[in-house]
């Protein structure tokens, strides 16, 4: 009894978004690191889910990736994020890889039957070893590579992104159809999750790599 | 006001990104390696 009028109080999709956001920076820290997209030399070893993970202790990077997922957390709350995808770029901005984050709202929030997450924090920690072993699946990268991240949404959460510039200096845009295209993808199912908190899926989807 | 344009125009499916592009990994190897050096000056003196 006493519980449940505790857990009528939490904002569960408040506490959703912070999670997935949390989550997103571990898995993107993380893929930089397993792809090699930043030398190996700015990642230290942190603890995360009860797990080693690796976290890049380079100031711009690191900043990069927190104003990111600063921006898009109001839309993460309303649920207005369908996809977030990492790209692993060639230097002519052609995309290579693109680790594909499908975020889905549950049909019914709550925390009631994970009280303590501890079911929830099992299975972010299965995306992360996940995304660790994911590196045998794919292929080399070739030298000079880089990233960029993409947000599918709709044109109303835009609207609303613009208007409310939560991170000054840090606009968001329309990205280019060409970023978009990769011909003749392979997919890589990853991991898949559902709780009454988050649902959330991973795949990986490589493109052509010598550049054809 | 987002929700009246989106009464005229419509509701379509987007993809966004970042204006600014991520730090390029040539300068993040020259930070790495000035940073590398700076900690062996230290241990030297």
């Amino acid at each position: 009894m006493a519980s449940s009028s505790i857990h009528q109080d939490i904002n569960v999709a408040q506490i959703a978004a912070d999670i997935v956001c949390e989550f997103l920076e571990v898995a993107f820290h993380q893929i930089l690191y397993i792809r090699q997209v930043y030398p190996p030399g700015i990642f230290q070893r942190r603890k995360k889910y009860n797990i080693p993970v690796q976290m890049s202790c380079h100031p711009d990077v690191n900043q990069y990736l927190q104003d990111t997922l600063q921006t898009i957390r109001p839309l993460v709350e309303k649920g207005e994020v369908e996809k977030v995808v990492l790209n692993v770029t060639n230097c002519q901005a052609r995309p290579l890889e693109r680790f594909v984050f499908e975020v889905t709202p549950p049909v019914q929030p709550s925390v009631n039957d994970d009280s303590y997450l501890l079911r929830l924090e099992q299975a972010l920690r299965a995306f992360v070893l996940k995304i660790n072993v994911c590196d045998s699946m794919l292929d080399t990268l070739p030298q000079d590579v880089t990233f960029s991240i993409h947000v599918y949404t709709q044109d109303s959460a835009a609207a609303s992104l613009e208007q409310q510039q939560l991170v000054q200096n840090f606009p968001w845009v329309e990205a280019d159809s060409d970023s978009l295209r990769m011909p003749n993808a392979r997919i890589i199912p990853l991991k898949t999750m559902t709780s009454n908190v988050i649902k959330m899926q991973l795949y990986v989807e490589e493109g052509d790599k010598t550049g054809r | 006001k987002p929700e009246i344009r989106t009464a005229v125009t419509g509701d379509r499916p987007v993809v966004l990104t970042p204006c600014r592009l991520p730090p390029q990994p040539e300068k993040v190897a020259t930070w790495l390696a000035a940073k590398t050096e700076y900690l062996r000056q230290r241990q030297l003196q």
